[in-house]
C-alpha cells in the first residue's frame, strides 16, 4: 500500500473524526451552561440531581457511557437501535463533556466578584442582562485556558467512538497497521492529532488575545 | 422628602446589626454618616439600596413605598415591577468601584442608560461626554479601568452612577479603598456636587469632609444613631459620651 | 450520607450492568450450581412470552453452510529467529507424540476439530529432547488477551486457551521459563520487534503474512464463517448483499473481506468494524446488524459462552 492510498483511506476517518469533534463542541459547550445553572440551583434537589450527573460523567469512563447510551434503550426497553449508533455516540461524548464544561463554567463564576453582580442590580439590570452583558463575558476570559485543554482532550478522545465500530481515523490507522505490518498509519495519526491539536491551541490563542484588552 | 426610613432591623444570624434606625433625607441634602467600622453604617446604605432586605421596618422614596411592616413584624417589599421603578431614584458609589472592566470607560457609563433605561444612544452619548469632563476624565473615554488609577476608577464610577439621574446619590465609604494622595480628587468631586444640590448620602470615614460638606451629620455606634444634626454641633460640641470618645480617637 | 452513598453506587451499577450482560453475567448463570436449577426454571416460567421468545431466538445462532474461507494458525517469530522457531515447532510436535497436544486440545471442544498435527505424520528423529533447552532462558509468549479460545481470562480470572496451555507444555517440555506477555493485538508488531515477546501464538493466521515473519509450525486450522441468528432470512452468502455485516478489526475475517473475499464484502450495505467481537455480538442480539463474520472457534466460543 502507498502512502498516497494510506492517506486517502485515513482522510475519511479524519473527516469522520472532526464530524464527532465538531458536533460534541457545538452540543456540550451551551449544554454544559444548562448543568452549570441546575447545579446552582436554589432547589436543593435539582441540584444533587445535577452533583450525582456530574459525578457520574466524570467519575465512570467515557467508553462505559458510550455503550450505555448505545445499547442501553435495547438492553432496558427492548428498542430498536438500528441506525441509532452515531446519534449515540454524540449523546455519549456531549453529556460527558457537558459535564466537564459545567463544572468548568462554574469554576468560572466564582471568580467573579460579587460586587459585579450588586453594581449591576443596582444599575438596574435584569437578571438575563446580568448573565449575558457582564458576567459571561467575563466568565469566558477566565475559563478560556480550561476551555482549550478540555477540547484538545476531546480531540484524542474521538478515538473511543470506535467502542462503537464507528470507524474513525485511529481505528482504520490500527487497521491499516495491523494488514500492512506497518507503523507508518500511526505516525500519520499522530501528525493528524498533533495538527488538529495546534490549531485548536492556534485559535484559543487568538480568541484569549481577543480578551486580552482588559485584565 | 426623597428618602424615609423608619424602624429598621436587621440581623446577620445572632448578630443585630441595625436596631431599629430611623432616618430621613430632604431633596438637596447631604448626609454624612461616621461611626466605627462595625456599627452598622454601610449595612444601613446596603438596606436602603435593597442590596440587603431588611428584617423589620419601613422604607419609602419619594412617597413611594418599598416595603412595610405590618402589625405582626414581618416586613413585605412590593411586588418586582414597582420595586425596580422605585430604584430608579437612587444610585450608589461602591467602595471598590465595581465598574464592568470589560466595557470601557464611556461604555461603563453609557451601557445602563441605553440598555436599561432605553434612552437614545446619542443622547447619552453626550451626556456621558459631559459628565466625564466635570470629572475632568474626558480624555479617558476610550480607556479600560484597568488602565486606569484609583481615584479616576472611582470617578468613572460615579459619572456612571449619576447617567441615570438619580434623585439621590449614595456613597459607600468611597475613599477607603484609595491611596491617601488619591482620595482628594475624589472628595472634590463630591465637593462639587454638592454645590449643585444633588442630595446625597456619603458613608465616609474622612471627618474634615463631613464637616465641611454635609448639611447634617448621624454618628452611628453598634447598630443604632447615636447622635444626628449640624456638622458644626456634632464635631464642635457632640452631647453624647460615646461620640466624644469616637471623635477623640479619630483626631490621633 | 449512607443513602446518597448507595444512591450513586446504584446509579453507577446501571452502565456497568448494561455492558456486562453480554458477556460476563451470563458466563456466571453457567457456573451455577445444580441446586439452584430449580428456582431458576420457576422465575423463567414467570417471564413473559416475549423475554421466552427471545431468548429461544438468542439460543440459536449458527453458521451458514457456506465458509468463507481456511487459514492455517501457526507461530510467529521476528524475522531471522530460524533456531527458536525450529525448537519450538521440534517440541510442539513432542507433545503431539505424547499426547499433550490432543489432551489440552479435549479441554477446547470448539476447538479439538481444527487440530492438524497427526502423530503419524511426524518423524521422531529430528526433535529436541525434553529437558534440553537452556534452562536460564525463559520463553516470552505474546499473546491477545481477548481471543478465546485460543487465548483469553478465564472465569476464575486466570490466564488459560489452547494457545497458552501449549506454550506452556512446550517450555515445560524444553525446560525453559514461561513468561505470559498479554499484548493488545494492534501492537503486536512492534510488541514483538521491541523484544518484549519472542512470538506471536494467540490463533495468529499465517495466510497474508508468509513474508512478514518468521514462521513456525502450522498447529490448528480454522475456517472464517458467518454468524447469523437462528430466526435469519440469511441462508447463504448470496443473501447477504444489501446486509449489515459486523466484522472485528486486525483479524483474519477482517483481512479476508478486506482481499480474497473484497467482491462478496462489497455487497453488503455496510462491513462494520468493530474493536472487539463482544461489542459486534451485542449489536447482533439488538439486531442492529445482521451478521457476524468470524472464525469457527471464535464464533462457537462466543454463542455457546453467551448462550448458557
Amino acid at each position: 500500500m502507498s502512502f498516497s492510498t494510506m492517506l486517502s483511506s485515513m482522510g475519511e476517518g479524519m473527516l469522520r473524526s472532526c464530524a464527532i469533534f465538531i458536533l460534541t463542541i457545538l452540543f456540550s459547550m451551551p449544554l454544559g451552561m444548562i448543568v452549570m445553572f441546575l447545579r446552582r440551583s436554589r432547589f436543593t434537589i435539582v441540584r444533587e440531581i445535577t452533583k450525582i450527573y456530574i459525578a457520574i460523567m466524570r467519575g465512570t469512563p467515557l467508553m462505559l457511557q458510550l455503550l450505555m447510551w448505545y445499547f442501553g434503550p435495547y438492553y432496558l426497553f427492548g428498542m430498536n437501535i438500528r441506525g441509532y449508533r452515531f446519534t449515540a455516540i454524540l449523546l455519549g461524548f456531549s453529556m460527558n463533556y457537558a459535564a466537564y464544561f459545567a463544572e468548568i463554567y462554574r469554576g468560572g463564576m466564582e471568580t467573579i466578584p460579587v460586587g459585579q453582580y450588586e453594581a449591576a442590580e443596582i444599575l438596574g439590570y435584569n437578571k438575563v442582562q446580568t448573565f449575558f452583558k457582564i458576567i459571561l463575558p467575563q466568565v469566558l476570559k477566565a475559563i478560556l485556558p480550561s476551555v482549550t485543554n478540555e477540547i484538545i482532550t476531546l480531540v484524542k478522545d474521538t478515538s473511543l467512538a470506535f467502542t462503537l465500530a464507528y470507524n474513525e481515523m485511529f481505528s482504520i490507522a490500527k487497521q491499516i497497521a495491523a494488514s500492512q505490518t506497518s507503523f507508518m498509519p500511526f505516525v500519520i495519526a499522530g501528525v493528524f492529532y498533533f495538527a488538529a491539536n495546534y490549531l485548536v491551541a492556534f485559535i484559543m490563542e487568538r480568541i484569549e488575545k481577543a480578551f486580552d484588552y482588559y485584565k | 422628602m426623597i428618602l424615609q426610613m423608619n424602624g429598621i432591623k436587621k440581623s446577620f444570624g445572632d448578630l443585630e446589626v441595625l436596631k431599629d434606625i430611623s432616618m430621613h433625607v430632604d431633596s438637596g441634602e447631604v448626609v454624612s454618616v461616621i461611626g466605627p467600622s462595625g456599627s452598622g453604617k454601610s449595612t444601613l446604605l446596603r438596606c436602603a439600596t435593597f442590596l440587603e432586605t431588611i428584617d423589620a421596618g419601613d422604607i419609602s422614596y419619594m412617597g413611594r413605598s418599598a416595603v412595610t411592616t405590618n402589625a405582626n413584624g414581618v416586613a413585605t417589599y412590593v411586588h418586582h415591577a414597582e420595586l425596580s421603578q422605585i430604584k430608579r431614584y437612587f444610585g450608589l458609589v461602591f467602595q471598590q468601584f465595581n465598574l464592568f472592566p470589560h466595557y470601557s470607560v464611556l461604555k461603563n457609563i453609557m451601557d445602563a442608560p441605553v440598555h436599561v433605561q432605553k434612552r437614545h444612544k446619542e443622547e447619552v452619548r453626550a451626556e456621558a461626554m459631559e459628565l466625564l469632563r466635570k470629572m475632568n476624565l474626558e480624555n479617558r473615554a476610550d480607556a479600560y479601568p484597568c488602565q486606569l488609577s484609583g481615584g479616576q476608577q472611582q470617578r468613572v464610577a460615579i459619572a456612571r452612577a449619576l447617567a441615570l439621574k438619580p434623585e439621590i446619590l449614595f456613597f459607600d465609604e468611597p475613599t477607603s479603598a484609595l491611596d491617601p494622595e488619591l482620595t482628594g480628587e475624589v472628595l472634590k468631586v463630591i465637593r462639587q456636587l454638592a454645590e449643585e444640590k444633588m442630595t446625597m448620602v456619603v458613608v465616609t470615614h474622612e471627618m474634615p469632609f463631613a464637616r465641611a460638606v454635609s448639611n447634617r451629620v448621624i454618628f452611628m455606634d453598634k447598630g443604632v444613631i447615636v447622635e444626628e444634626g449640624d456638622p458644626e454641633q456634632v464635631f464642635g460640641d457632640p452631647t453624647q459620651e460615646r461620640t466624644i470618645q469616637f471623635l477623640r480617637n479619630y483626631q490621633r | 450520607m449512607k443513602k446518597k452513598l448507595a444512591l450513586i453506587m446504584a446509579l453507577l451499577l446501571i452502565p456497568v450492568s448494561i455492558a456486562g450482560c453480554g458477556s460476563s453475567s451470563s458466563t456466571t448463570a453457567s457456573t451455577e450450581p445444580a441446586g439452584t436449577a430449580d428456582t431458576s426454571t420457576a422465575v423463567e416460567a414467570a417471564d413473559t412470552s416475549a423475554e421466552v421468545e427471545a431468548a429461544k431466538a438468542a439460543s440459536s445462532y449458527h453458521f451458514l453452510e457456506e465458509d468463507l474461507g481456511v487459514e492455517s494458525y501457526a507461530i510467529g517469530f521476528r524475522k531471522g529467529d530460524e533456531e527458536l522457531a525450529e525448537t519450538v515447532s521440534g517440541a510442539v510436535q513432542a507433545l503431539v507424540l505424547d499426547g499433550t497436544y490432543d489432551e489440552i486440545g479435549k479441554k477446547y471442544p470448539d476447538i479439538k476439530d481444527y487440530l492438524c498435527l497427526k502423530a503419524d505424520d511426524i518423524d521422531p528423529s529430528t526433535l529436541p529432547e525434553k529437558g534440553s533447552g537452556d534452562s536460564s532462558f525463559t520463553f516470552k509468549h505474546g499473546f491477545d488477551l481477548d481471543y478465546p479460545p485460543y487465548s483469553f481470562l478465564q472465569d476464575d480470572g486466570s490466564v488459560g486457551g489452547f494457545d497458552v496451555e501449549l506454550c506452556q507444555a512446550v517450555c515445560d517440555y524444553l525446560g525453559w521459563g514461561y513468561e505470559s506477555v498479554p499484548f493488545n493485538w494492534d501492537a503486536k508488531d512492534m510488541e514483538l520487534n521491541a523484544g518484549s515477546c519472542d512470538c506471536i501464538w494467540s490463533g495468529f493466521t499465517k495466510e497474508g503474512r508468509e513474508d512478514d515473519y518468521t514462521w513456525g509450525i502450522t498447529y490448528s486450522n480454522n475456517t472464517q464463517g458467518i454468524l447469523v441468528p437462528g430466526d435469519s432470512d440469511i441462508k447463504t452468502l448470496a443473501d447477504l448483499s444489501g446486509k449489515i455485516v459486523g466484522v472485528q478489526t486486525a483479524t483474519s475475517a477482517y483481512d479476508m473481506l478486506q482481499d480474497s473475499q473484497k467482491d462478496l464484502a462489497d455487497t453488503f450495505a455496510e462491513l462494520k468494524v468493530y474493536e472487539t467481537y463482544t461489542i459486534a455480538y451485542n449489536d447482533l442480539k439488538a439486531g442492529a446488524i445482521d451478521a457476524i463474520a468470524i472464525d469457527m472457534t471464535a464464533g462457537s466460543f462466543l454463542i455457546t459462552d453467551n448462550n448458557s
